[in-house]
């Protein structure tokens, strides 16, 4: 945490990059992996992972593009798409819990299958054309609201609630929160399904930004926001981290995004750099663990 | 009067931060003798055993092995020297047989292959680089035979070819014992031996300790169990705080004399309760489920029963049934109304968030009290965690401190507090002293008297004879799920006790033979399962098309599995050593475009074997270097792999600079197109690939090694096994594996583009965990991968073939999805199976 504050500092000082516009100006592909992050925080939390809210997030967009197109209204679609989003996430925490296998494997599975309906039920084809009212849904402000709604949400839920607390024991130990009476299993459910959610929402805030919805949105997009989540300090072992740490984590993936592009003027080092970053980060949080 | 000195412990001292774990302690264990260890928990029993086994460094002393100083902190020299351990956790490899698990790490190999061992010894040599002269192939008929002499030496029948997994304790810890045997044990360590044991075990256990000592071999016997001092031991030595007490021979010493020892002080003696029990507070009618059956029992409020018989007896899992937290099958629990409590057995598992606060812990079953309209009040939850601290006498600074700074002791009081704070009318204890000190001991006794004089009604599971005698108001005896007799206080006695609980000598043997290798036959049933599942997806498609039979198809078929074949060979060595790479799909890339780049005559226009010598060495450095990151810098798997493949992504896109490669030379070409003797080179290197990756396995002691480091990592390294070699070894060899998947797979296109790879490594762990490779590591085969690798192939082919038209091969993916999905549920309802 000290680290990433730490470097925040460091660019803050670096005076050539203190353009402001570039600083208030938040990249909208930020945002939707900001608003899914909040989720897989607590996902990540209770030791568990999401592997498929990139593949969620395609089966919604294609679902909201589907049903545009038989004549729902927009918004009714926009909803829809986060419902189906929050279906799909509930599958994925039922069988979770009820086969009680790893979360890694099973929505990698998922992750498999909901791409492969995106691409079934869309036969592949993009879908465009939206009426500018439903546009609205992509631009910048909506989607900030959203994500402050969401982290703040999910913050007090950490710091105030039982059920944060129960996700914090889960992450340390599941059986003994099982033995502590805690309702394990539907936190579970909760958690992967508002993933789910978040995942569908980011979905319909991504076709109303790009005005088309086609099955290969999203690919990728959860290892952006896994990695947003473990470079805000969540261990990714559950247990430790809060979202404080995962907004500073965002913070750090834009900052870093946008002084890499600015002094390279290419998107393929912000890659290289975020990746180093992310190893990097962990690497040195875990040096400073043993010496303590 | 004894033997000569074995081993001489000279001013050993050692410091945790600021406190004395270990303050100069001297004593003397001689050549034959059951020593015996006793202290109270955190007298520094633990940091002795862990020093002298070589897992930790003293700060100060010096030890020595006949006069001759021992290297500290080196397991490998501790074991080269005559010293071994047999812990208190089984450290035993469960996914391994009896007779790797006792040469793992010290394999006996067949002589010969001179050039494959010195290839493999950087990786598989121990950490110390130890001088073991052991060749590359393992050499199992001999280690068979030595086993079974093994066995037979220390009167055991147990089945030596089946996995630790479907052994009991106690047959386990045999397995531990003849490990140690099989290493010239001179100084053999019993670290808590009986804790898991049932009485009949333990007597079996004695009689093998004392052969051991017979036959000149030292123990050093550790434990808090004041009986077996006596029945067993010849002298004993008694730390407390860290610091020598003495050693005296048992002959000198009376049980009150060792507890002053221990404690430092006489023990007050305990007057039995007045005990005053009321109405029924709790009634069990006809209980039954898979550990028990119809079981009949009372409480009544104020009263405390104990639930006696041995372990494995359904104690536990009945009591889990009656407070609700496992599910019975028939029978009826009527507590009206009465809130019932279950304090777990095991503290550090099931008990006790660890890391978190003594206050958290404390609150952790009342939640709701602390937090009316599901906000947390902190008022109310310091006033519970203070109410019982003090109440318990928990000694700690702040309730803020986190539970795993405390003695066991003390956390023990935590963990009853933590249920106590439920207000419980009926309390179930579940070995509630296990492993806590005399004196912790007698408090917690203190406070289940208190409690059941203010009128709780208590179960009280112990395996502690004395404990159950000395608390106790009534004992239910349960045998093999059943109510075996009762015992009122005044008629119960030990003999009595144990002639309960001890099964009738026919019905285990029944019991022995029942617990027949259920899970080794589904595992092996499992790459068999898979196999059939291929064949009868050709056959199916074949029926219904028979030109999906022909050679060309089966041909396109298998040409296409190869570069996901060999890509999963690496991938199952790296997920059966319990990691996981998903860099590999980027790596792909990045070796193809190196290559192309090269290759290419508009390019650099350089050789083609300089471009494949370049591929190759591009992906066995970053395996190495993925390795690196994880074995060496400790960073978990999946993020190191996860950044590396951002990072890969990156650099391919830079070194492609958005264009693609189309002039690959025709040299180069011929990898993916050519043939030799009429098969495909990409089918050649398949197959090579995949059996020199099975015999690795198979075969070998580093392929042992793999698989034991994936079954139990702590175990591994107490078997002189480094990790971290292996660790790089699995990386390297999935860098590498997949550098050539690259080679083969690109060669057959004519064009190299950016995008090659995305989503390979989804492909190739769906394929290995598809053929059976477990995700928690230590079990799957190559072969299974390659199973599972043909099997997702086929049904892609499958869906062209059916005629299912157009559409249908959209649908691939969400096919794979749920490929994966049918594999968890297999190896789930394996498990299930294996466990009833």
């Amino acid at each position: 945490m000290l680290l990433v504050l730490l470097m925040i500092v460091a660019w803050r000082v670096d005076p050539a990059f203190v353009s402001w516009e570039a600083q208030s100006l938040l990249a909208s592909h930020l945002w939707e992996t900001a608003i899914m992050a909040v989720p897989m925080t607590l996902v990540i939390l209770i030791g568990g992972i999401d592997l498929s809210v990139g593949a969620i997030l395609a089966v919604s967009a294609v679902a909201l593009g589907l049903a545009f197109q038989h004549g729902l209204p927009p918004y009714a679609a926009a909803i829809l798409s986060v419902i189906i989003g929050a279906f799909l996430g509930l599958a994925n925490g039922w069988l979770i819990t009820g086969l009680r296998a790893q979360p890694l494997i099973i929505t990698l599975a998922t992750l498999a299958a909901y791409r492969g309906i995106a691409e079934g039920i869309s036969l592949a084809k993009p879908n465009s054309g939206f009426p500018a009212t439903f546009l609205a849904f992509g631009s910048s402000s909506f989607a900030a609201i959203a994500f402050v709604v969401l982290a703040g949400t999910a913050a007090f839920i950490l710091a105030k609630t039982p059920t944060g607390r129960a996700i914090y024991v889960m992450g340390h130990n599941e059986t003994v929160a099982r033995f502590s009476r805690l309702p394990v299993d539907r936190i579970k459910l909760i958690l992967y399904g508002s993933s789910g959610a978040a995942a569908g929402l980011a979905g319909a805030i991504m076709v109303a930004r790009r005005n088309t919805a086609k099955a290969d949105l999203g690919a990728g997009i959860e290892l952006d926001v896994i990695t947003a989540v473990v470079l805000g300090g969540v261990s990714i072992n559950g247990g430790k981290g809060g979202i404080f740490g995962l907004v500073l984590g965002l913070f750090l993936v834009h900052e870093t995004r946008e002084f890499v592009s600015w002094r390279w003027q290419k998107d393929e080092v912000v890659l290289i750099v975020i990746g180093l970053l992310l190893i990097l980060s962990v690497l040195l949080q875990r040096s400073k663990t043993e010496d303590g | 009067m004894h033997d000569p000195t074995l081993i001489a412990i000279q001013q050993i001292t050692k410091f945790y931060g600021g406190v004395t774990a270990l303050g100069a302690v001297s004593f003397e264990i001689a050549k034959g003798e059951v020593h015996a260890l006793c202290g109270e928990n955190g007298a520094g029993k633990s940091t002795l055993n862990k020093i002298l086994s070589g897992s930790l460094l003293p700060d100060s002393g010096e030890i020595t092995v006949e006069n001759r100083p021992l290297p500290m902190g080196s397991v490998q020299a501790c074991q080269d020297r005559g010293i071994s351990i047999v812990h208190q956790e089984s450290t035993a490899f469960l996914h391994l047989n009896a007779i790797d698990n006792i040469f793992v790490g010290r394999e006996l190999t067949a002589p010969g292959w001179g050039f494959f061992r010195k290839l493999s010894l950087p990786f598989a040599r121990n950490e110390q680089g130890g001088g073991v002269g052991w060749g590359f192939f393992l050499d199992r008929r001999q280690m068979e035979r030595k086993t079974r002499e093994l066995m037979l030496r220390l009167g055991e029948s147990l089945p030596i070819d089946v996995p630790l997994l479907n052994l009991t304790t106690a047959q386990r810890q045999m397995v531990s014992i003849a490990r140690a045997l099989a290493r010239d044990c001179r100084l053999l360590i019993m670290d808590e031996p009986t804790s898991s044991l049932s009485a009949k075990e333990s007597a079996a256990l004695f009689r093998i300790v004392r052969q051991l000592r017979s036959e000149g071999v030292s123990i050093l016997w550790v434990t808090h169990r004041l009986d077996e001092v006596f029945e067993l031991a010849d002298r004993v030595t008694v730390l407390r705080d860290g610091k020598y007490v003495g050693t005296r021979s048992i002959g000198e010493l009376d049980r009150a004399e060792l507890i002053r020892m221990m404690v430092g002080r006489e023990m007050a003696t305990i007057t039995a309760r007045e005990s005053n029990p009321a109405e029924i507070a709790l009634t069990v009618k006809g209980l039954s489920g898979p550990a028990f059956q119809d079981v009949n029992l009372t409480v009544r409020a104020g009263e405390i029963v104990a639930l006696a018989g041995l372990v494995g007896a359904g104690r536990s899992e009945l009591a889990r049934a009656i407070a609700g937290i496992d599910s019975y099958d028939a029978g009826t629990i009527e507590a009206e109304g009465r809130a019932i409590s279950y304090v777990p057995e095991d503290r550090q598992h099931q008990g006790l968030a660890l890391p978190m606060s003594i206050r958290e812990n404390l609150t952790l079953s009342v939640l709701p009290r602390i937090a009316p309209r599901h906000l947390l009040i902190r008022a109310r939850e310091n006033q519970v965690a203070q109410q019982y601290m003090q109440e318990l006498d928990i000694r700690a600074d702040s309730t803020a401190r986190p539970v795993e700074s405390l003695s066991g002791g003390n956390q023990q009081k935590v963990l009853l507090g933590k249920w106590l704070a439920t207000d419980p009318q009926i309390l179930i204890l579940d070995e509630p002293t296990r492993g806590i000190d005399v004196g912790a001991k007698a408090e917690i006794h203190r406070h289940i008297r208190a409690l059941a004089d203010r009128g709780v009604a208590i179960l009280l599971i112990s395996s502690e004879m004395p404990e159950v005698l000395d608390l106790a108001d009534r004992i239910i005896v349960l045998r093999e799920g059943q109510v075996a007799g009762e015992l009122s206080r005044s008629e119960a006695t030990q003999e009595k006790l144990l002639a309960l609980s001890l099964p009738d000598e026919s019905a285990e043997q029944k019991a022995v033979q029942s617990k027949e290798p259920i899970v080794d036959r589904l595992a092996r049933q499992r790459e068999i399962g898979v196999g059939a599942l291929v064949a009868l997806t050709l056959i199916v498609v074949s029926l219904v098309n028979p030109r999906f039979l022909s050679i060309e198809n089966l041909r396109d078929l298998l040409i296409n599995a190869a570069p996901i074949a060999i890509a999963a060979c690496g991938m199952t060595l790296v997920i059966l050593a319990r990691e996981i790479d998903i860099s590999i799909g980027s790596l792909m890339g990045l070796s193809a475009a190196i290559m192309g780049i090269i290759a290419s005559p508009t390019r650099m226009g350089g050789s083609v074997p300089l471009s494949i010598a370049l591929a190759l060495a591009t992906g066995l450095s970053i395996g190495l270097l993925n390795g690196a990151l994880v074995a060496v810098g400790r960073v978990p798997s999946i993020i190191v792999t996860l950044g590396m493949l951002t990072i890969l992504r990156g650099g391919t896109d830079l070194l492609m600079r958005g264009q693609w490669i189309t002039d690959i030379p025709p040299g180069l070409r011929v990898l993916g197109t050519g043939s030799v003797l009429g098969v495909p080179i990409s089918l050649w290197t398949a197959a090579i690939c995949l059996i020199c990756t099975g015999w690795l396995l198979a075969r070998t002691a580093l392929g042992r090694r793999i698989v034991a480091l994936g079954s139990n990592p702590q175990a591994a390294v107490y078997a002189g096994i480094s990790p971290t070699r292996i660790r790089l070894f699995v990386f390297a060899c999935s860098g590498l594996l997949t550098a050539i998947a690259t080679l083969v797979s690109v060669t057959r296109l004519s064009t190299i583009e950016s995008g090659i790879g995305v989503g390979f490594e989804l492909l190739v762990v769906t394929c290995v965990v598809v053929g059976g490779t477990s995700i928690r590591g230590g079990q799957g085969s190559v072969l299974g991968s390659f199973f599972g690798t043909l099997l997702l192939g086929s049904v892609a082919t499958m869906l062209i073939f059916l005629r299912l038209g157009e559409m249908s091969t959209y649908w691939e993916r969400a096919i794979q999805g749920a490929f994966i999905l049918a594999a968890v549920m297999m190896d789930n309802l394996a498990r299930r199976r294996a466990k009833s």
